[in-house]
């Protein structure tokens, strides 16, 4: 299968449990934050509705924002601000019974069909990869644990906003700006730093913001037993890197971003606050409501904020009783509660629309990045010998990458890399040195017109040419998910059409690749050029 | 009162004292109030980091006298007010959509919010705070004793 193909067409018919739409190795996806390096390319369930529970989701932001104003009363009350945490505690009590999230089951079908990620604004924490409910200095969301002077220094930072902190698998990445982080310590928090990549204006500012760094260490070293704690040190090191944005127009809070935030306002936003508006003054005139409010205000304003989901589902079904006591009898009152409900998810979408427009800008960077391959116990391959004898270590890796991308309003998002890889520090003896690889890959996702009842089919069409002019050592290249040993220059273009299906995370993906090389085709029925695998075993099996 | 713009936050006791019809405005529980005939009430909104991006409904009853709007694209206030309706018994209701323009590198957490202060013209004011992120909305009811 080694052995060079001019041209191989593979028609493949599959069943996948979410796999990735496109699977084209080294494809980096241009994130919506500005500090992140190189990233797998989007997952097929992008678009599909969240498989976590529905009511959960409805009141996911309630909660964040519940969390947000008990910190902000702990905080007030620590520093003896005791008007602004008694205002604080106004606030949490009023968000309790903020209506929006409880009229939710009175939207129609249509609106409905847009999903709750929609319909409920938290379209920006999916995708700048936020857990709801989930605050970045929430380090016990994750088995990693911090100890050390230089840990305690970057989890310092990450409680204070001056770097963001992720965790994959063992490897915690911590990123930042220097100059977003200056910015920050000097006007009293991140936010008040404004933009973190500002437009161009001749300013040091707008130039010094571009440069990022990023750090990762792999907790599972140096440690013994199944621990993983974070020391920060030399040993657990496992890559660091530098990213500049040149282009990088996506973020909202962006001065020519303000138009659009006023017409939102002025436009679905007034008319929603002026429907629910003469909604909440009829249902004051009932008793019930009043009770209901006066009632979960209470509860929410003493309870553990692990308490808040559970205190606000029953109340829910409260809400509902109340509506139902007084709809049937009253039309223009039902009539009401959906024109608001509506309306409130007109405006999220349209919400929606005006971060996905922002999110879609141009965006171009260069990335430097160092593997610390040095750090691991790998070793290099048996054929790889030392002419004197000694035992080789992996060589550290250096990465230049070009990433750009451009996003589209009616969906489509296109991506394009290209870089190179080379050898850091060849072990002695070991000829590996110099340049290990050259590639350029591009990658265009475009969201298909909704299947009723099934969801939303993806074509991708990606293309990656890769010169590999070195044995890799240590880190894998990979084209279509194979790894690449065999040097030379390789070719493979993909076309795939991946539908959703009802059963959650699973997806038949539909391709066509074209490849210079067999080894990449990764059909299991391979048929002359054509292969085929069609695995019914996976649609029925139980989870 | 009603025109009262200057500097938000400033000043406003309330002595708890009645005279006549005339009383405090008293909060009869989170957005609900008890309010004088014809008594003013001032609005104020601030956001604590820009960008501001909230809206004022209409009035139920009545009309704004101003209505409380940013003079400038990069003001992070507004303030405004109206005269409650004349007659014991009446009510009058406004509510306000506060929306927080996400960020792509933090979520804005507690240092991100809202400060609304609604004072009556015989005194008695109640502030509070509205925190993010996404949007939410406030909803405010007098009611004339």
């Amino acid at each position: 299968m080694n052995r060079q193909t001019p041209v191989f067409l593979v028609f493949l018919l599959g069943l996948a449990f979410s796999a990735p739409v496109s699977t084209l190795g080294q494809s980096a996806k241009e994130p919506a934050a500005p500090p992140k390096t190189a990233e797998p390319p989007a997952q097929s369930g992008q678009n599909k509705p969240d498989t976590v529970d529905p009511l959960e989701a409805l009141f996911q932001p309630k909660i964040q924002r519940l969390k947000n104003a008990l910190d902000f009363i702990g905080n007030a009350k620590k520093n003896n601000k005791d008007e602004e945490a008694a205002a604080a505690l106004e606030g949490l009590k009023a968000e309790a019974t903020e209506l929006t999230a409880f009229l939710q089951p009175y939207l129609d079908s249509r609106l409905r069909g847009e999903g709750y990620r929609l319909a409920l604004s938290s379209i920006e924490e999916k995708r700048w990869d936020k857990q709801a409910g989930t605050t970045t200095n929430s380090a016990g969301s994750t088995s990693v644990a911090s100890k050390g002077s230089v840990s305690g220094l970057l989890s310092f930072a990450v409680e204070n906003g001056a770097l963001t902190r992720s965790v994959s698998g063992t490897t915690v990445t911590f990123r930042g700006s220097p100059a977003n982080i200056y910015s920050a310590l000097a006007k009293g928090n991140y936010i008040a730093a404004g933009p973190a990549i500002p437009k161009f204006d001749g300013s040091f500012a707008s130039v010094a913001k571009r440069l990022s760094f990023h750090v990762a260490f792999d907790t599972s070293r140096g440690n013994t037993g199944s621990t993983n704690t974070l020391t920060a040190d030399s040993q657990q090191l496992s890559g660091w890197g530098l990213r500049y944005d040149i282009l990088n127009k996506r973020d909202p809070r962006r001065p020519e971003y303000a138009s659009a935030w006023n017409s939102l306002m002025d436009k679905e936003g007034l008319s929603y606050i002026n429907r629910l508006t003469k909604l909440s003054a009829q249902l004051e005139k009932y008793p019930e409501y009043r009770t209901w409010k006066t009632n979960l205000e209470e509860q929410i304003a003493k309870a553990d904020p692990e308490k808040y989901l559970s205190i606000l589902e029953q109340a829910n079904t409260a809400f509902q009783k109340i509506i139902s006591k007084y709809a049937p009898g009253d039309s223009a009152f039902e009539q009401a509660v959906r024109q608001t409900a509506s309306d409130a998810a007109s405006f999220a979408i349209a919400r929606g629309t005006t971060i996905d427009n922002i999110m879609g800008s141009w965006t171009v960077a260069a990335e430097f990045n160092v593997t610390k391959q040095a750090n691991t116990n790998g070793t290099v391959p048996m054929s790889v010998t030392s002419s004197n004898g000694s035992t080789l270590k992996l060589p550290d890796l250096g990465n230049l990458n070009l990433v750009v991308s451009k996003g589209f309003t009616d969906g489509p998002e296109l991506t394009l890399n290209a870089g190179f890889t080379w050898f850091q520090n060849a072990p002695s003896g070991v000829k590996a040195s110099g340049v290990r690889d050259a590639q350029v890959s591009a990658e265009l996702d475009v969201p298909l017109r909704e299947i009723q009842k099934i969801g939303k089919p993806t074509f991708t069409l990606a293309g990656q040419f890769l010169s590999l002019l070195q044995q890799p050592l240590g880190q894998q290249v990979l084209v279509n998910n194979v790894a690449v040993t065999t040097k030379g220059n390789i070719g493979l273009v993909q076309g795939k059409l991946t539908i959703p299906t009802k059963s959650a995370g699973i997806s038949i993906p539909l391709s066509i690749t074209w490849a210079s090389r067999t080894e990449l085709i990764k059909e299991s029925d391979v048929r002359g050029n054509i292969g085929i695998s069609f695995d019914l075993e996976k649609l029925f099996a139980k989870p | 009162m009603c025109s009262q713009r200057g500097p938000l936050l400033s000043s406003r006791l309330g002595f708890g004292v009645s005279y006549g019809g005339i009383h405090k405005m008293k909060i009869t529980g989170p957005g609900e109030f008890s309010v004088s005939p014809g008594e003013q009430i001032t609005v104020s909104i601030e956001k604590s980091v820009a960008p501001y991006s909230a809206k004022v409904s209409e009035l139920t009853d009545g009309s704004w006298n101003p209505k409380p709007e940013p003079n400038n694209v990069s003001d992070l206030s507004a303030a405004g007010g109206f005269a409650c309706p004349a007659n014991s018994g009446d009510s009058t209701s406004f509510g306000i959509l506060f929306n927080f323009v996400p960020t792509p590198t933090a979520e804005g957490g507690s240092g991100d919010f809202y400060k609304v202060t609604i004072a009556g013209s015989n005194g008695g004011e109640s502030p509070q705070l509205i925190f993010g992120p996404g949007f939410t909305t406030r909803t405010y009811h007098f009611e004339v004793q």
